[in-house]
């Protein structure tokens, strides 16, 4: 054993120049320092956290929202977005002021994409890279409190992807009916043109749906948008179009006067602008006989029309434009004139002598049905249309945030220690060195 | 005194740690020496999409210059955004725009040159760098030309782009002492102009739908049509039924008035029209004998004339129509101006009418009360409703807007001062440096033993 001490001491002392107690000395000062350096780094690290948020729809690519308008990646540090989080995060500590300087965004693309475009399109080709990803860190500044970054950033994570989808997607309440609707202010034929109205807006927007895709079934309610627009359109053309059969044929009416006042100041209104586009037509029209063919020469051009046939075209001439203004500004008037036709047919219909024995009674109870028949549809309608949006915007946006855990710095530690041990040691061998050189001259000047 | 490459090499040895302490030291100088004076640049390149951009005009017609990219307005709105600590000139000297140019335009460019011809071409695609400082992060010099991006997108669109909107009445202030018919003339004619906006929106873009509050342009049609279908005539008729007025005497004199103007004006297209009528007619005679291919008489001196080749004309799109068709589109458009004044007069004299009939009873307190609610009950439903349409579109502006510049990239970042290429030099330098001193020290240490021996 002592032997062994011997021949270690040995060991150390020619190739290391170091003694034992030297060496332990370096060690123990380089496993302090480790410690310290590694508190330091775990304090850094586990006081920033970092979530990817990924964006994936029609659009993202191009840098654009859901609804088509231009995407703004530090709307995520906007002031709504960051009070909603605080309110998440339920912690009173925090301001906006004080996370938005905490907060950093970054892009994942590489450089080269930026190269890559700019080569592309010198080359006359068309590229483009526009990120879809997005790290956001965020860095915890006192990091002597309790650490609730991966908190705060949870909470900004739930925060946004409610701002987004709130801000940037698709609505359907235009879907929603309300049976106690108060339709006390119009008057019967007026309700069945709301009516008929808010079902047409009610199939337009799951027909757009049944577009995008037509074999959708709710899982809720079993139905197709194509289920659903059918309720609606048999809705529109059988009910209601007997409701309004009902009212016009029975003359029912809130007030009949008044109701036939109202459709004379429209027909009136509609008369002027009849007149207004009828005479501007008419006008433009007589231009075209006063046009002096003499003046313009008119040549034939060969040319090919939409079928890809051979057709004999013309140069376009004054007398072309005139005759398309005054052709437009006559089926303008012709409009009107429709409008005006139906109201005459309406106010005939109510002022006529008539033998029917319709009641307002009847007509209420036939509105108060249709209108809880629309509620039905309605309500399965949002509840379909909420599942669908729901399920074509889930993955709109996703967000990845680090999972929670010990971190415990190893690694870190080890790494530390071992430079400290390599950095002391040649620190130890500089030290020895230097002194020995001092020795050594000054015993060079002495012996002179 | 031999000094042999064994001898080196003995020296270098034994100077090992030395030398490696060099090295070290340098490195670790190299690496605070980077670390001080790091900065970040970041870039991005976007693309204008406007076909007037390759003609070198802003879509307004006007001459587009790139640089506005960096203009006080954009660079203002950054600053504020930001709440940077600098002025705008600062900023604008760390930013530069440079077009990027096909290489096949590079090459017509130098061909024509040759012939002495002149190339122009106006490139819509820029590369938009920031230069950052040394005291900016990574996240300022990307946060910064982020927002220099987004604030000149909202200026170019604010500048150029026909942004839609609806002209919206402050209807509780505006409409103080205006008569009843009055009233209703303003409400009827906003909810028109509303509608023909709406219309428009709605004939090029009728699929869209507000993300904000889910309407479409029909939707809204819908709503603004029950109040002009429904209310307004109902208070119309109310009106005219009991001659509800606060002023009748003045009613009928504005009415008057307004008439006699319509026909003073109906007068006035009418002389325009004329006049126009006559100047086409002159032209159109003295035309008529001018030598040209078309004539089909003989004798006129032009039988040999020929069409001509290869004559090209410039043509300015903007304005291709002839003289003759713009004489008679300026006579069919005063005709029509004429006949229109012609009609808004007859319309006055029917209101005139209207509230002149004997045979009314006056309307009582209730009835002019009833009006006064129905017009209030109209603007409160207006008011409300102006608000979801303002609220599309917003919407639609930002839909539409969003066509006109495109960011083909992210913004990047990178650093400017590569710390490895650095660390290299001052490594190798290092080494170099103590490597010298070292044999230096020992071979002038042997040459004095030399001498001194």
């Amino acid at each position: 054993m002592k032997s062994k001490k011997k021949a270690l001491d040995l060991v150390l002392n020619k190739y290391l120049k170091a003694g034992r107690k030297t060496l332990i000395y370096i060690a123990v000062a380089a496993i302090f320092g480790a410690l310290l350096m590694t508190v330091y780094h775990w304090m850094s690290v586990s006081y920033i956290n970092t979530m990817v948020i990924t964006l994936n729809y029609e659009g993202a690519k191009e840098g654009l929202n859901p609804d088509g308008s231009r995407f703004k990646i530090s709307e995520i540090k906007s002031d709504e977005v960051l009070n909603a989080a605080i309110e998440k995060a339920e912690d009173d500590s925090l301001s906006v002021e004080k996370i938005k300087d905490r907060i950093f965004v970054d892009s994942k693309m590489p450089l080269s994409a930026i190269e890559k475009t700019s080569s592309s399109i010198s080359q006359g080709s068309i590229y483009s890279y526009t990120p879809t990803e997005f790290d956001i860190y965020y860095s915890q500044k006192n990091k002597l409190k309790p650490n609730k970054s991966l908190d705060v950033l949870s909470a900004l994570s739930e925060a946004y992807k409610e701002y987004f989808m709130a801000k940037y997607c698709e609505k359907n309440v235009i879907l929603d009916f309300d049976s106690d609707a108060d339709l006390s202010q119009y008057d019967y034929y007026e309700i069945q043109q709301v009516l008929e109205d808010k079902i047409n807006s009610m199939i337009n927007h799951l027909a757009n749906h049944q577009s995008e895709n037509s074999t959708f079934r709710s899982k809720k309610t079993g139905y197709t948008f194509k289920n659903l627009t059918n309720m609606l359109i048999n809705l529109r053309d059988q009910d209601l179009a007997k409701l309004k059969a009902y009212i016009v044929q029975n003359q029912i009416s809130r007030d009949t006067a008044r109701f036939i006042s109202k459709q004379d100041y429209l027909i009136d209104k509609d008369t002027q602008q009849y007149d207004t586009n009828m005479q501007a037509s008419d006008i433009t029209n007589s231009a075209l006989s006063i046009y002096d063919p003499y003046i313009t020469g008119v040549t034939f051009i060969p040319s090919i029309d939409q079928f890809d046939e051979y057709y004999m075209s013309r140069t376009k001439t004054g007398i072309d434009n005139l005759a398309m203004k005054s052709y437009n500004q006559g089926m303008t008037a012709n409009k009107f004139k429709k409008e005006i036709d139906s109201r005459l047919y309406i106010v005939d219909k109510f002022t006529s002598a008539s033998t029917a024995d319709g009641s307002h009674e009847s007509a209420d109870t036939m509105i108060r049905d249709l209108c809880n028949h629309l509620e039905k549809i309605s309500s399965v309608s949002l509840l379909t249309d909420d599942e669908y949006i729901a399920e074509k915007t889930k993955k709109y946006i996703t967000v990845k945030l680090p999972e929670r855990g010990l971190y415990i710095p190893i690694i870190q530690f080890v790494k530390y220690f071992i430079l400290l041990l390599v950095v002391l040691f040649i620190a130890l061998r500089a030290y020895q060195f230097s002194m020995e050189y001092l020795k050594k001259a000054k015993k060079a000047t002495e012996e002179k | 005194m031999n000094i042999s490459i064994w001898d080196i090499f003995k020296y270098l040895f034994k100077w090992k740690f030395v030398i490696a302490i060099s090295v070290v030291i340098a490195a670790v100088l190299a690496y605070m020496y980077v670390d001080n004076k790091q900065s970040y640049n970041s870039t991005v390149i976007i693309q204008l999409n406007d076909k007037s951009i390759q003609n070198g005009n802003a879509p307004d017609g006007t001459v587009y210059d790139y640089y506005e990219i960096v203009s006080p307005n954009v660079l203002t709105e950054v600053i504020e955004e930001l709440s940077l600590k600098k002025t705008v000139d600062s900023l604008r000297e760390r930013v530069t725009v440079t077009p990027i140019i096909p290489e096949s335009e590079k090459e017509i460019q130098k061909s024509k040159e040759k012939d002495g011809e002149k190339h122009e071409f106006f490139p819509s695609t820029f590369s938009v760098t920031y230069k950052g400082k040394s005291s900016e992060s990574t996240g300022d010099v990307r946060d910064i030309l982020d927002s220099i991006i987004d604030n000149y997108i909202d200026f170019y669109n604010e500048k150029y782009s026909s942004k839609i909107s609806i002209n919206e009445i402050a209807y509780s202030d505006e409409m103080g002492d205006y008569d009843y018919i009055e009233m209703v003339d303003m409400l009827s004619d906003n909810i028109s102009d509303t509608m023909t906006t709406l219309n428009s929106c709605a004939s090029s873009h009728g699929k869209f739908r507000s993300s904000s509050t889910g309407h479409t342009f029909s939707d809204l049609i819908n709503e603004y049509k029950y109040i002009d279908e429904f209310a307004i005539p109902d208070i119309y008729s109310s009106i005219y039924a009991g001659q509800i007025t606060k002023n009748k005497p003045l009613l009928i004199d504005n009415y008057t008035h307004k008439a006699e103007n319509f026909l003073v004006d109906k007068a006035n297209y009418e002389e325009a029209a004329s006049i126009a009528k006559s100047r086409m007619d002159s032209f159109s005679k003295a035309n008529k004998n001018v030598p040209n291919a078309y004539n089909k008489e003989t004798g006129n001196n032009d039988d040999d004339l020929e069409i001509i080749d290869g004559v090209y004309e410039w043509i300015n799109p903007n304005n291709t129509e002839t003289t003759y068709d713009q004489l008679i589109t300026s006579y069919v458009d005063s005709s029509i101006a004429a006949n229109n004044m012609q009609l808004k007069a007859d319309h006055c004299a029917e209101v005139i009418r209207k509230f002149s009939g004997e045979n009314i009873a006056p309307a009582d307190e209730a009835a002019i009360n009833s009006v006064a609610e129905s017009i209030t009950a109209v603007k409160t439903e207006m008011a409300e409703l102006g608000k979801v349409t303002q609220q599309v579109i917003d919407d639609y502006n930002k839909y539409t807007f969003a066509s006109h510049i495109s960011v083909l990239t992210g913004v990047n970042y990178y650093a400017t001062m590569s710390f490895y290429l650095y660390a290299l030099i001052a490594v190798v330098i290092g080494a170099l440096l103590s490597i010298l001193a070292v044999l230096t020290i020992e071979i002038s240490g042997e040459m004095k033993k030399h001498y001194n021996q």
